[in-house]
C-alpha cells in the first residue's frame, strides 16, 4: 500500500474524530433545507436560538476570540 | 477548475433562492426577529442569519477536520494547510466584517444597510465553498 493511501486512509479514519461536528453539521443543513421549503410558521424558540447564537458568534469575533482550529499554526516539519 | 467555479456559482445561487422563500416565511409574534411595539418584523435578516449560521458550521468543521487530520493531510499535500491556512484568515477578516454589518443593521435597518450584509455574507459562502474544494481536491486545484 503506498504511503499516500496510508495518509488518505488516516485521513477518512481522521473524520470519526469530528463525528460529532459532522452529524452537528449535516443535521444543520437537514433543518436549513426543511425550513426552506415549509411555508410554515417560523417559531419563537426558532427564532431566539438562531439569534442568540449568532450574536454569540458575533460577539466572540468582534472581542478576538478565536477557536483553537480558526488559528494559523506552524507547518508541521 | 471550471468544476470549482460550477460549484461556487451552485451554491451562491441555492442560498440566493433560500433566501428568497425565507422571506415567504412567517416570524411567529414574539420572535427576535418577528414585528414588536418597537421593531418591524425582520425576515430578511432571519435569512441572512440562516445562512450565515450554515456557512460558519461548514467552514467551523472543515477547520477542525483539517486541524484534526493535519499530519496525514499534510503528508498527502501541504498544499490543503497552506490553503486552509489563508482561508483561516480570509473567514475570521470577514466574520468581523459580518459582525460589523450586522451592527450597524440592527442599528438602522435601512435596505443600503441589509446589500452591505448580504455582500458579506457572500463572501463567507465563497470562502466556505473554496474550503470544502480543497479537501475534496486534495489541495490542487
Amino acid at each position: 500500500m503506498s504511503p499516500q493511501m496510508i495518509a488518505w486512509m488516516s485521513a477518512v479514519q481522521g473524520l470519526i474524530l469530528i463525528a460529532p461536528d459532522v452529524i452537528r453539521f449535516s443535521a444543520k443543513v437537514k433543518d436549513w433545507i426543511a425550513d426552506l421549503f415549509s411555508a410554515g410558521v417560523i417559531s419563537v424558540e426558532q427564532q431566539n436560538e438562531l439569534y442568540a447564537r449568532v450574536n454569540e458568534i458575533c460577539r466572540a469575533t468582534l472581542s478576538g476570540q478565536l477557536p483553537d482550529h480558526w488559528k494559523v499554526d506552524p507547518d508541521p516539519s | 477548475m471550471k468544476k470549482q467555479i460550477l460549484s461556487i456559482l451552485l451554491l451562491l445561487s441555492l442560498f440566493a433562492s433560500g433566501c428568497a422563500l425565507f422571506n415567504q416565511q412567517k416570524l411567529e409574534t414574539g420572535g427576535a426577529y418577528a414585528a414588536s411595539e418597537t421593531q418591524a418584523a425582520m425576515p430578511e435578516l432571519y435569512a441572512i442569519d440562516s445562512s450565515f449560521d450554515l456557512a460558519y458550521t461548514a467552514l467551523d468543521t472543515a477547520f477542525k477536520y483539517e486541524k484534526a487530520n493535519r499530519t496525514a493531510l499534510w503528508a498527502i499535500n501541504p498544499m490543503i494547510k497552506k490553503r486552509m491556512d489563508a482561508l483561516r484568515v480570509e473567514a475570521q477578516r470577514v466574520n468581523i466584517d459580518f459582525a460589523v454589518a450586522r451592527q450597524t443593521y440592527l442599528a438602522n435597518p435601512v435596505p443600503g444597510n441589509l446589500s452591505t450584509l448580504n455582500q458579506v455574507l457572500g463572501k463567507l459562502q465563497a470562502a466556505n465553498a473554496v474550503a470544502l474544494t480543497v479537501i475534496q481536491m486534495k489541495g490542487a486545484n
